[in-house]
Order: C-alpha cells, then sequence, then structure tokens
C-alpha cells in the first residue's frame, strides 16, 4: 500500500520536481502552496508523511509544524522541514519543535529519497 | 531703642540739660507740623454738615469764604512759624548727637510697626 | 491786535533770556540765589495753569465756592509736608529718582513694566490737559482780536495753537534737554517758571485789585454785591466738596510735571520748610479775587458771555487795556510754564522707559557703547517732547476744542490720580508687592479709561449712547457712569470713588497675596526707611544696623552659610565680637566682589551702594546695568540656542541608532533572505538536472519542459546577480550616466508597459498626461528603471480592489516630480525609512525579489541629482521622485 506524503512548499518548480520524484517511487503525493490554512488540509488529507517547507507565504512552516505537534491528530505524522536559508539554527529550531528530519535546500534527489523512505518505515 | 536716649555722653551737665530741653521743644515742633494737616482738613471740611441752597440753607457766600479764608490764613501763619522755629535744627545736621536724632527713631519706630 | 502780538513775543523773549542767563550763572558755579527756597515756592505753583488761571472764575460762576476745592487739597499736603512730600523728597534725592514711573518702578524691584504702565497713565493723562493749556491760550487771544474787531476764525486759532505750540517745543527742548543731567535739573527751566509764577500772580491780583477797589468800592460793598448774586448762598455738595478736595490733593503728588519741580528739581530738602506754608499762602491769593471777578463778570457782562474769559473780558469791558494785556500775560504765563514742564517730565518718562529699553534691546550689542547712550538719551527726550506737543496741538485740533475739552481738567486729575495708592503705600508699607501694584494700578486705569475719560470724549464718539444708558451688552450694571447699579452719582466723583476703592482694594490684596522679589524687598526697605540710614550714618548702631542689612542682602545672594562665613572671617579679622564686621571700604570691596560673581558688578555695586551710602545710583550705574543684563540675556539665549541644538541632536543621534538597530536585524534577515533567493531556484535546478542525468526512458516533451525550468531558474539567478551588482556599483558612485533628450510622459508610458502587468490581476493606471509634457535631458533609462520598480511594487504589493495607481507629474523651480500613489494599505510609519535600506521587504511575504528594487532605486535617484521618499498622507502607499529636469551630469 502506498504511502500518502503531502507536500507543503510555495515555489512551483520545486513542487513539480518533488511531486515527479515521489510518485516515480511509488508515494501519492497531494501539495499544498500556503501556510494560511495549511493545518487545515493536513487535518482533512491525513496524510502519512508531511514535507514542510519553512519558508511559506501566510505563515512559517515553524508555527504550522509547533501548532501541529500540539494536536491529538497530528501527533505522530512523521514530518521532512526542508529550508533555503541553510542556517544551524534553523535545524536546531526545527528539531526542538519536533520535526522529524530536516534538510537544506538544495538536496539531490537520492537523499530526499532515501529520507522519506526512512521516515516511513520507522 | 529708648536705651539711645539715656546713653550717657561726655557732655557736661548742662549741656546737657540744654540738649534736652531743645531736643524736646524740636520734638514738639514735628508734633505741630504733624497735627496741622489734621485740624487743616477737620476744619475745612466742617462745610460738609452745612445744609445748601437746595436743602434751603441759608449760609451766605460771604460768609462761607470768610471762613475758609481766615482757616487757610491761620493755617499758614502757624506753618511758617513752625518751620521758622525748626529751621536752627536743620542747619546743623552733622551734629552726630543732634535734635533730629530721636525724629529718626520715631520715624524708625512708626515705620516699624506701620 | 500787533500791540498784542509785538507784547507775547517781547514776554517770550524776556523768559528766554532769564532762562538764559540763569543757566550760565548755574554753569559758573553762582547757583545759591537760583536755588533760593522762594525759587521752589514759586516753581510749585505749575499747579495752577491756564486751566486754572481762566478757568476758576468760570467754576465759581457755575459751581460758586465749589471751585476752592481745587487749591485746599494742594494747601493740606504743603501743609502736612512732614507726613509726605518730605518723605518723597528724601527717597527722590537719595535714589536718584527721575520722575513718577521710575519712583514707582525704582520701588517695586525696577520694574520696567510698572514704568511703561505709568507712562501710558501719565500721557494719557496729560496729553489733553496740555491740549487745554493751548486752547487757554488761543481763546484768549481771540478774545483779544474779538475785541479789536480783527477777523479771527477758527482756521486762525489753530494756526495761534500751531504756533504757541512749536514755540513751547523749541523753549522746551532748548533749556530742558540742554545736558544730561544725572539730577535732571534744570536750572533755566526752574528759574523761567519762578518768574512766571510771579507774573501770573500779580496779573490775577491786579484785576482782583480793580474790581474790588476800582469797580465796586472796597471789600464790603464787595461781600455785599457777592451775596446779592445767583450764586449768593453756600450750595455745595458735602460729597463733591470732599472729593474734590481729595482729588486736588492727591493730583498735586501724583501729576507728573508737580511730581518733577517737587521732587525731582528739588535742591535741598530744607526748602520744603518755606514751601510748606509759603505755598499755600501762594494758593490763597490765587484764589482770594476769584469770586469778586466771577460775580463783577456776572453783574457787568451780558449773559451769556464766556464766563472763562472774565479775567481778561471783565478789564477790557472797562477800557482797562493795559490791565487786560497783563492778565493776558499772565494767562500765558500759567498755560506756558505748565506745557514746558509737563513736556519735559513726560519726556523723561517716554524716554527713560520707553524708547529708551526699546532701543537698547534693538541695538542689542551691549557693553561697547556706553559713549553714544547719552546722546541718544538727549535725542529720545527731544524727539519725545516735540511728540508730546504735538500730540496735544492735534488733541486740540481734533477736539475741536471748546466745552468737551474744559471739562477735561478734573478727568485727568482722576486719571493720574490712580498712581496714588501705590506711591503712598510704596513709600510706607514694606509689604507692598510689584504684583499688587501692577494690579491696582491697571483695575485704577482700566476704570478710569471706561467710566471716565472714554465718555468725557463725548456720548456717541467712543462710547454709545445705548451703553451710556444701559451698560455693554446690556448689562445695566456696567453702565460707565452707574458702575455696580450706583446712579446719578456726579460722574467725577463716581469714577474716582470706584477706581480708588478698586485700585487700593487690589494693591493691598494682591500684595498680602504674593511674595516680593529680593530686589523688591530691598529696594522697599531703602523706601520706607529711607530716614534710618541717612540721619545717622556716622553712628555705631547704623554701622551694625549697615552690616545687618548687608548680611541680609549677601545671605539673600550668595546663601546662607558662605555669606556667614564671609562675614564671620572679616569680623574675626577685625577683631569684632561676633558676627558682624564693621562696613569698612575693604570690606565693602571684598562683598562686592563676592556678589559680583551672582549678580554682576554693576548690580552688586548698586545694592552695595544702596545699602552703605543710603544713595547713588547715577545713570552711568544704571547703563551698566542695562548693559549686564543685555549681555546675561545674550548669553543665555546663547544657552538655550545651544541646549535646542543639542537636544535636536540627541534627536537625530536616536533616530540614527534606532535605523542601525533595525538595519542590524535586516541585516541577519538578508543574510537568510539572499540564501534563500539563492537556494531556491538552485533547488530546482539540481532536482531536474539530476532528473534529466538519471531517466532514459523520458519523452522528449517531458525533457523539453524540465530544461526549459533548469534555463527560466538560471536567469532568475542571473537577475538576483546582476541586482547585487547593479547596486554595489551604483552605491560605490562609478555608474557613468547616459545622458539624453526625452519627454516624461514617454518615459512613464514606457515603464509601465515594461513592468509587465498581468491581466489576471489588473491594476488600472491613472494619469494626466498633459502634466507630463516635461522635456527631460537626463539619464532617461535609469530614469525608466525607478519607475518600473515603483510601479510593479504597487502591482505586487497593493491589496485593494479594485486595485488602481495615479500617477501624478508637475514641476517647479526646475525639478520634476512623479507621484505614484496607489490605493492599497499604507506602509508602517516604522517602516518608511527601511524601505529604501538593501535587502528589506515589507513583511515576510514573498514576492519574488529580494529586497533590492528601491534600495537601487534611491542609489538611481541620487546620481540623478535627485531623490524618491515615501509620501506619507495619502490614501495608500506612496512614493515621490524627484529630480533635476536638467541633469548636471554627474557621470564620473
Amino acid at each position: 500500500m502506498s504511502k500518502h506524503v503531502l507536500l507543503i512548499e510555495d515555489e512551483p518548480n520545486i513542487i513539480e520536481a518533488v511531486s515527479f520524484l515521489l510518485s516515480r517511487d511509488g508515494y501519492k503525493v497531494s501539495t499544498h502552496s500556503n501556510g494560511h490554512d495549511a493545518l487545515e488540509v493536513i487535518e482533512a488529507k491525513q496524510p502519512d508523511l508531511l514535507i514542510l517547507d519553512v519558508m511559506l507565504p501566510g505563515r512559517s512552516g515553524f508555527d504550522i509544524l509547533a501548532d501541529l505537534r500540539g494536536r491529538e491528530t497530528g501527533e505522530g505524522i512523521p514530518v521532512l522541514m526542508l529550508t533555503a536559508r541553510g542556517q544551524t539554527k534553523d535545524r536546531e529550531m526545527a528539531q526542538r519543535i519536533g520535526a522529524t528530519r530536516f534538510m537544506t535546500k538544495p538536496f539531490s534527489n537520492a537523499e530526499i529519497i532515501e529520507t522519506l523512505n526512512e521516515m516511513s518505515l520507522a | 531703642m529708648s536705651a539711645q536716649d539715656e546713653k550717657p555722653t561726655e557732655t557736661s551737665l548742662q549741656a546737657r540739660v540744654f540738649l534736652e530741653r531743645r531736643s524736646y521743644r524740636q520734638r514738639r515742633l514735628i508734633d505741630a507740623a504733624r497735627i496741622l494737616p489734621v485740624v487743616g482738613i477737620v476744619l475745612w471740611f466742617v462745610p460738609l454738615v452745612w445744609p445748601s441752597a437746595e436743602e434751603n440753607g441759608e449760609i451766605s457766600t460771604s460768609s462761607a469764604s470768610t471762613y475758609i479764608f481766615t482757616i487757610w490764613i491761620g493755617l499758614i501763619v502757624v506753618g511758617a512759624l513752625v518751620a521758622w522755629r525748626m529751621a536752627p535744627a536743620d542747619e546743623s545736621p552733622t551734629k552726630p548727637s543732634g535734635p533730629m536724632d530721636e525724629s529718626a527713631f520715631e520715624t524708625r519706630r512708626r515705620d516699624r510697626t506701620g | 491786535m500787533n500791540v498784542l502780538i509785538v507784547v507775547s513775543l517781547g514776554y517770550v523773549l524776556a523768559l528766554f533770556t532769564v532762562a538764559f542767563m540763569a543757566e550760565r550763572a548755574a554753569r559758573s558755579g553762582r547757583i545759591k540765589w537760583l536755588r533760593a527756597p522762594v525759587v521752589y515756592t514759586l516753581s510749585l505753583s505749575i499747579y495752577c495753569t491756564g486751566w486754572t488761571f481762566y478757568g476758576a472764575v468760570g467754576f465759581a460762576v457755575r459751581s460758586g465756592l465749589e471751585f476752592i476745592t481745587i487749591y485746599l487739597g494742594p494747601s493740606l499736603v504743603m501743609l502736612g509736608w512732614w507726613w509726605t512730600v518730605r518723605k518723597l523728597v528724601r527717597i527722590g534725592r537719595t535714589q536718584r529718582i527721575t520722575s513718577l514711573a521710575d519712583l514707582i518702578s525704582s520701588r517695586f524691584g525696577k520694574s520696567n513694566l510698572l514704568a511703561v504702565g505709568l507712562t501710558l497713565l501719565a500721557v494719557t493723562g496729560t496729553t489733553p490737559y496740555i491740549a487745554l493749556q493751548l486752547q487757554s491760550v488761543t481763546q484768549s487771544y481771540a478774545v483779544f482780536a474779538e475785541a479789536s474787531q480783527d477777523g479771527f476764525n477758527q482756521t486762525s486759532q489753530t494756526t495761534t495753537a500751531l504756533w504757541v505750540a512749536i514755540g513751547l517745543a523749541l523753549f522746551t527742548i532748548l533749556f530742558g534737554t540742554r545736558k544730561l543731567d544725572v539730577n535732571e535739573r534744570h536750572d533755566g527751566v526752574v528759574m523761567a517758571i519762578a518768574v512766571e509764577a510771579v507774573v501770573k500772580l500779580i496779573a490775577l491780583m491786579a484785576v482782583g485789585i480793580f474790581v474790588v477797589w476800582g469797580l465796586s468800592g472796597g471789600i464790603g460793598p464787595m461781600l455785599e454785591k457777592i451775596d446779592a448774586s445767583e450764586i449768593g448762598t453756600w450750595n455745595v455738595s458735602g460729597g463733591r466738596w470732599a472729593g474734590l478736595t481729595f482729588l486736588s490733593a492727591a493730583a498735586f503728588i501724583c501729576l507728573p510735571r508737580m511730581f518733577h519741580v517737587m521732587v525731582v528739581e528739588n535742591d535741598d530738602e530744607r526748602h520744603l520748610r518755606m514751601a510748606s506754608w509759603a505755598f499755600p499762602a501762594y494758593l490763597m491769593l490765587m484764589s482770594l479775587f476769584v469770586l469778586p471777578i466771577a460775580v463783577t463778570g456776572l453783574d457787568l457782562l451780558p449773559k451769556g458771555s464766556n464766563p472763562d474769559m472774565f479775567v481778561l473780558t471783565v478789564p477790557l469791558s472797562q477800557g482797562q487795556n493795559g490791565l487786560a494785556m497783563l492778565s493776558f500775560l499772565g494767562g500765558l504765563s500759567s498755560a506756558t510754564s505748565m506745557v514746558i514742564v509737563a513736556s519735559i517730565a513726560l519726556s523723561t518718562m517716554v524716554s527713560n522707559h520707553i524708547v529708551m529699553p526699546i532701543w537698547l534691546s534693538f541695538t542689542g550689542a551691549g557693553a561697547s557703547m556706553s559713549g553714544d547712550v547719552r546722546y541718544i538719551v538727549l535725542l529720545s527726550r527731544r524727539l519725545s517732547i516735540a511728540a508730546v506737543v504735538m500730540l496735544a496741538y492735534f488733541y486740540f485740533v481734533l477736539s475741536g476744542g471748546g466745552s468737551a475739552l474744559a471739562a477735561i481738567g478734573l478727568v485727568s486729575f482722576v486719571g493720574v490720580a490712580q498712581a496714588l495708592p501705590v506711591m503712598i503705600g510704596g513709600i510706607f508699607w514694606r509689604g507692598a508687592t510689584r504684583i499688587g501694584a501692577l494690579s491696582g494700578l491697571s483695575i485704577g486705569f482700566v476704570i478710569w479709561i471706561y467710566a471716565l475719560f472714554l465718555p468725557s470724549l463725548g456720548v456717541g464718539v467712543v462710547v454709545s449712547e445705548a451703553m451710556m444708558a444701559s451698560g455693554p451688552f446690556g448689562l445695566t450694571w456696567l453702565a460707565p457712569h452707574a458702575l455696580f447699579g450706583v446712579k446719578g452719582m456726579d460722574p467725577i466723583l463716581h469714577c474716582l470713588l470706584w477706581s480708588m476703592l478698586l485700585n487700593s482694594f487690589a494693591f493691598v490684596v494682591v500684595s498680602l497675596c504674593s511674595f516680593p522679589a529680593p530686589l523688591e524687598r530691598l529696594q522697599g526697605a531703602q523706601f520706607v526707611n529711607v530716614f534710618d540710614h541717612a540721619r545717622s550714618a556716622k553712628e555705631w548702631s547704623s554701622g551694625a544696623a549697615q552690616s545687618e542689612d548687608l548680611m541680609v542682602m549677601a545671605q539673600r545672594i550668595l546663601g546662607a552659610r558662605e555669606a556667614q562665613s564671609l562675614f564671620g572671617l572679616e569680623a574675626a579679622r577685625q577683631g569684632a565680637q561676633g558676627l558682624l564686621p564693621e562696613p569698612t571700604p575693604e570690606f565693602l570691596g571684598v562683598l562686592e566682589r563676592e556678589l559680583s560673581g551672582s549678580v554682576g558688578a554693576a548690580t552688586a555695586h548698586a545694592m552695595v551702594g544702596q545699602i552703605v551710602g543710603g544713595a547713588s545710583v547715577s545713570v552711568d550705574d544704571l547703563l551698566a546695568v542695562a548693559d549686564e543684563s543685555a549681555q546675561m540675556m545674550e548669553y543665555s539665549s546663547k544657552l538655550e540656542a545651544q541646549s535646542t541644538e543639542q537636544r535636536r541632536t540627541a534627536e537625530k543621534l536616536r533616530q540614527v541608532n534606532e535605523k542601525l538597530t533595525q538595519l542590524s536585524v535586516q541585516k541577519d534577515g538578508f543574510l537568510s533572505q539572499i540564501s534563500h533567493e539563492l537556494r531556491t531556484p538552485m533547488t530546482s535546478i539540481r532536482s531536474f538536472s539530476e532528473i534529466l542525468r538519471d531517466s532514459q526512458d523520458m519523452a522528449d516533451i517531458d525533457k523539453a519542459r524540465y530544461a526549459g525550468i533548469i534555463h527560466s531558474e538560471t536567469l532568475r539567478l542571473t537577475r538576483l546577480l546582476d541586482d547585487l551588482l547593479d547596486l554595489s556599483v551604483l552605491e560605490a558612485g562609478r555608474v557613468s550616466l547616459n545622458l539624453s533628450h526625452k519627454v516624461l510622459e514617454n518615459v512613464i508610458e514606457g515603464a509601465i508597459s515594461s513592468a509587465g502587468l498581468s491581466d489576471e490581476n489588473p491594476l488600472l493606471i491613472r494619469r494626466t498626461p498633459a502634466r507630463e509634457d516635461i522635456l527631460l535631458h537626463t539619464d532617461v533609462d535609469r530614469l525608466a528603471q525607478v519607475f518600473i520598480n515603483v510601479i510593479s511594487n504597487a502591482q505586487k504589493y497593493c491589496d485593494a480592489d479594485p486595485r488602481q495607481l495615479t500617477i501624478k507629474a508637475f514641476q517647479s523651480k526646475g525639478l520634476a516630480t512623479v507621484d505614484f500613489i496607489d490605493n492599497g494599505s499604507k506602509i508602517d510609519p516604522d517602516m518608511r525609512d527601511v524601505i529604501f535600506e538593501k535587502f528589506s521587504r515589507v513583511g515576510e511575504t514573498k514576492a519574488g525579489g529580494a529586497g533590492l528594487g528601491l534600495a537601487i532605486c534611491r542609489e538611481i535617484m541620487t546620481r540623478l541629482g535627485g531623490d524618491i521618499v515615501y509620501l506619507p498622507g495619502q490614501d495608500g502607499t506612496a512614493f515621490r521622485v524627484q529630480f533635476p529636469i536638467i541633469c548636471e551630469g554627474q557621470a564620473a
């Protein structure tokens, strides 16, 4: 049974690339591109895995994650955070608020697939 | 302050008696000078109680003016006398313990209480 | 007629000679006979003016014996010299008082405000009175002219008045401002008015003797004639009798001219002793024949003839032309002496308290010009005299003479009497304060103006009939002649009562409630206790008193402990017991130096001098004080300017600091921002290039698509790098401008089409192309770059619906201005400075740019010699781009 991945990211080209990679590897992918209503989308779609960008229009990825971890339904979802800012304090922040994995852009295709596989097995 | 008056000086007894008599005379002259205008006011304000012609008064202008001018002349004469008698005192104002001292004290006393 | 002119001119010439001789005698030191007590006494006779000379008879015809109150008041004042006049004279001498205004301002801490107020009061009260003198001269002249059947109309009356005015001004300037004397004494003038006093007394008595013995046959028949006349019975209201006596007494010491001759011109206090009885005698003689002349005039002259001129018309009607001539000279004397002294007194006040302070404050510079001051003072005196006399002349012409003017005599008395409470309070009561004096005087002055002076100009002139009847705004209790509902009183008495009552009340109550300044208290003690120091200056007790006073003053200025230790040290040095040393010259020098550190040397000298010498603040001292205060004011205003400057600098520093703090936050934010901007396209590029590399079985169409994405993302990277480069070049100033001609309209047009406005979310652009018809000579491509940036910002950020952008262009003074105003939300005030900085973006929202646009715009505009700023106060976000139409070409 294929895992359901929700990708929340605002850059269309990146959405296209990641969707392509994941569907090719057997994941079921849905996407969303802003921060305002991200939480509602997550609640509605109940994904198995979540990929969350930090810099989103409307609301930052950190805020969304922190909120998600506070909710009963969102407690157990494994989350991969993506950032383009490449600062260690972003990584620490992500760990502290409960991201499962953290990845800095740009990443290699193999790297992201591998990470997701590990997360879905855990 | 009154101690000042009795302060013994090196002058002879005779001189002291003379000075004190003179100083007494001067003080009374100053009293007269002070009281003169008061007398003038009182006498010249007597016409205030005279009935006017509108109140059927019968006082003639000639007697009224005679009254006023008589007082006037009286005041002038007394004033001249006082001024004339006062003269010797002022003529020697540098005298260390002249009779004017006391008047100065009196002025001061009056001013401080007033 | 010609005889009259010749006699008048001859008389005036004689006066000039007398004044001239007196001045010369004074200069050669033969002062003694000039300043005899009898001269002083006679100089006081300027109380009897032309108005009294002629008018007393008219007064008697109208009101009987009531006229005599005008003489009783001054007689009482002089008979009571020991109470008040003696003290005034002593104060005037020890304090070098130059005028009534000076006396009162001195007493209340040298307040110039008070001096100015009193000067105004004096000028208001005296000018009509001088006009009255001009009238009496012209009227008497007219009487003569009529008698000699000459044509003498109104025009020539004003001409006479003008000549009289000019002559008097000339005489006064000549002898009144010959030199600037510290004591303000004028020997020539005093001698001349003494001669005039004799002339007017002789003239009036001659006419009197003529009517009593020449016409009526002696004293007895005269008295009978008086009793038989229409004023033969006592008919004086008690209120007016007492009120007018009081009024004349008050005016006698408050009239500027009386104060001048009595106090300022006084040479020796002992002269008062003679004046105390001789002046009442003079007044008695002046009034002795008033009733007989009045009654004879009523008897002999036709009904309706002017009683004010009986002194002239009675002798004329009897063919006694010589006597009439003498009487005319008497009237002329009375009028001229009054005008001369009054204008000297007024000019002293006007010059010392109004002109000089203004001049000093205008020229400002201060200490270095004491040499010029004397000349300036004299000049301002002369101009003031001319001004006062001419003012009176115009008053005479405008009022048209007549009875309106005649009524002004008593009105003027009530006006100057307003100074009485403050003056008496000032010299007898140490508790009187400046604020109290100001309050009392102001209230008195206002009531006088309102309730007496303005109505006296005639109903309907200033005060309307309705207002007289029912008060202003229908407030009946404020009707000028019936204040607080007291109706039916004689206007003079009514105003006298209320003004004096409220004036004194305000003066006393406010004084009790306020606290005097140190200088005020010092002056108060000096004035009230004027007899203390001077009488026994050499005595030990007074030495102690002096030391004590010095200590009191020193404590106020230096502080208690410093003063006490200073005095204690000196006492120990002198070997004296206790804290009080002898005021030796050495010690006074030390003390003065100590004090001058706090209050300035001139003031310190004046203060010490006042206590020790009981005297001597000279004009020079006062000028030095003025200079010093001017310097202090200058210094303090400089300080003030400095501290304002400092405040401004501090404010600027604070703003810069705030901006720096914000910038450093911004900088951190930018580093991650630039990282994000670079990494984002690189992510796509890396991902798709790996996909292309790893997938062999991919459709061509997909391959092409992914390669396209990679291509566009590379372009995006290139653009970002270009921007960064552009900015750094601009910032370094290494850009070269490519100047060319283009019309602004076309530049905007091009910018709009390059901004790439999308159709899905349209931005409506509103313009007025006609106003954009400005031919520019500048780097039009760079300018277009700025416009594109601003327009695309509006495109990105404007959040209204429907969205619109207004572009307004205009030019002025060689500058073109283009405003871009959208209808979206505004930028927060605290962000308005930051948006022009590099890498800043409004908010965290993503809008494609890296936050370099506006920074680049600002750099470009600076290069073009213009600027781009946020334009506050508009409906939405607005930017103003401003630049020279002709760029000066700053190309490097």
